[in-house]
């Protein structure tokens, strides 16, 4: 390499680094917590115990009706089934179908009795989940924090470039603690850097692809679903709905060997002014993160169609779990963390060699060359 | 790349390619297998760390016993 395309690196490192770091350093802090979301809620929400198992269950319109008479004035948007905690039902209620999201009030059911369990999740927990995916900014938000992702790959893409001229001639893993502060975190940086890039790379790409969320359910909607809508155009939004068991049990016989993962009531952002939309899953690790939506008239309750999710979908769907951590066990889940706090050495130190540098006097980066490279 | 070390980008890279090989299996094996997979993920992503703990606690915890730095290959 030469001493020209070592700067030039040095230059997108730097700056692709420094704008996204303060962003970076926000997102490893709240994330942190957010790795152990199920368990911090356990601690601090107060959700009741659900009833033994006994193998019954309650059907879930005696559910549905018991959330609309807990919540006088308001409609069902969702219900939900915890694929990690099968004795919970989750109703999702709202001012109106399309209301907004955040407006939206979810609730806990017992799934043999149809008892109110109280409410998931835990205040910090939202404090934590909404500084983490939009700042308290809405779509912008969001979508700002997926460009802060794109440019820590840069920052880590032009960072294992610079890796090469940094520690050609160390060997791996060398630091050197009786050298200078400054040397010792370069190796620092070097080191814990170099280790977690594959790590880094996938749950920053991932959390990039999750904030599209909204704007690929949106293009889902326009297109897909807009396809399916221009087939029943004209027809009003439903008066009666259909009873809510049998159009569920002829949403499940219509795709055997896959359980309902959430239904979507009319006029919500999932389905059409007109239709149920059952979202159902399979039961591996991969296949449960695969949706398949099946349509169902919301006065009939009779099935009227059922595609598979589109590819930017299952991509949406399949990164999840490789953002969140959390599809190998707890001790996955400890090793996300670790990762997150090594990442969060590197931003730091990063952040520390790029200030004692400009402290100096702002030397261009090849100058630390020598100094770096010298065992 | 260099004329200094032929082949010397395997002595750089060789041991973070590994690590990052070790590491994308390891995400992936969990996500298709659960038991086994979950199993490999543990040491696939987690070999980071391992990394980490060895190199760190030899420069710092070798301190005291030894005065010399370590020397490059």
């Amino acid at each position: 390499m030469t001493a020209a395309s070592i700067r030039a690196w040095s230059f997108v490192h730097k700056w692709t680094s420094l704008i996204c770091t303060l962003f970076m350093l926000l997102l490893c802090l709240t994330g942190l917590p957010l790795i152990f979301h199920h368990e911090i809620d356990d601690w601090f929400g107060a959700m009741a115990e659900a009833s033994p198992a006994t193998g019954e269950r309650a059907p879930e319109s005696r559910i549905i009706a018991r959330a609309l008479a807990d919540h006088p004035g308001k409609v069902v948007q969702y219900v939900g089934w915890d694929m990690h905690v099968p004795d919970h039902v989750y109703v999702i209620l709202n001012d109106a179908p399309a209301a907004d999201p955040n407006a939206a009030t979810s609730k806990v059911y017992d799934i043999r009795t149809a008892a109110p369990l109280g409410e998931p999740g835990s205040a910090f927990m939202r404090v934590m989940l909404r500084l983490h995916v939009d700042m308290f900014a809405g779509l912008p938000g969001t979508l700002f924090l997926g460009a802060m992702g794109l440019l820590l790959v840069a920052a880590i893409v032009s960072g294992v470039v610079l890796y090469w001229p940094f520690t050609r001639r160390l060997a791996f893993g060398t630091i050197r603690p009786r050298r200078s502060r400054r040397v010792a975190w370069l190796d620092l940086h070097n080191l814990l850097g170099i280790v977690t890039v594959a790590w880094l790379v996938v749950v920053g790409l991932t959390g990039s692809i999750n904030t599209l969320a909204q704007p690929l359910i949106g293009y889902w909607k326009q297109t897909e679903l807009g396809a399916m809508i221009a087939a029943h155009a004209g027809r009003p939004t439903p008066a009666q709905l259909a009873p809510f068991d049998a159009m569920l049990a002829r949403a499940k016989a219509h795709v055997p060997g896959m359980t309902p993962s959430f239904v979507a009531f009319p006029g919500t952002p999932f389905t059409t002014g007109h239709h149920f939309g059952v979202f159902l899953r399979g039961d591996t690790p991969l296949t449960a993160r695969l949706l398949r939506p099946v349509l169902l008239d919301g006065e009939t309750g009779a099935v009227a169609d059922a595609r598979t999710l589109p590819w930017y979908l299952t991509a949406l769907l399949v990164s999840q779990p490789l953002h969140f951590g959390d599809y190998g066990g707890m001790p996955l889940k400890i090793i996300w963390a670790l990762l997150d706090i090594v990442s969060i050495v590197v931003l730091g130190s990063g952040l520390y060699l790029w200030w004692t540098r400009r402290a100096r006097g702002g030397a261009p980066a090849g100058a630390a060359l020598p100094e770096a490279a010298r065992a | 790349m260099t004329r200094r070390s032929p082949g010397g980008w395997r002595r750089v890279f060789g041991i973070p390619l590994v690590v990052g090989i070790a590491g994308i299996v390891g995400l992936v094996s969990a996500l298709v297998f659960e038991g086994p997979g979950w199993v490999a993920a543990w040491i696939g992503v987690g070999l980071p760390l391992a990394l980490v703990v060895w190199f760190v606690g030899r420069a710092y915890g070798g301190r005291a016993a030894s005065r010399s730095d370590p020397s490059p290959r």
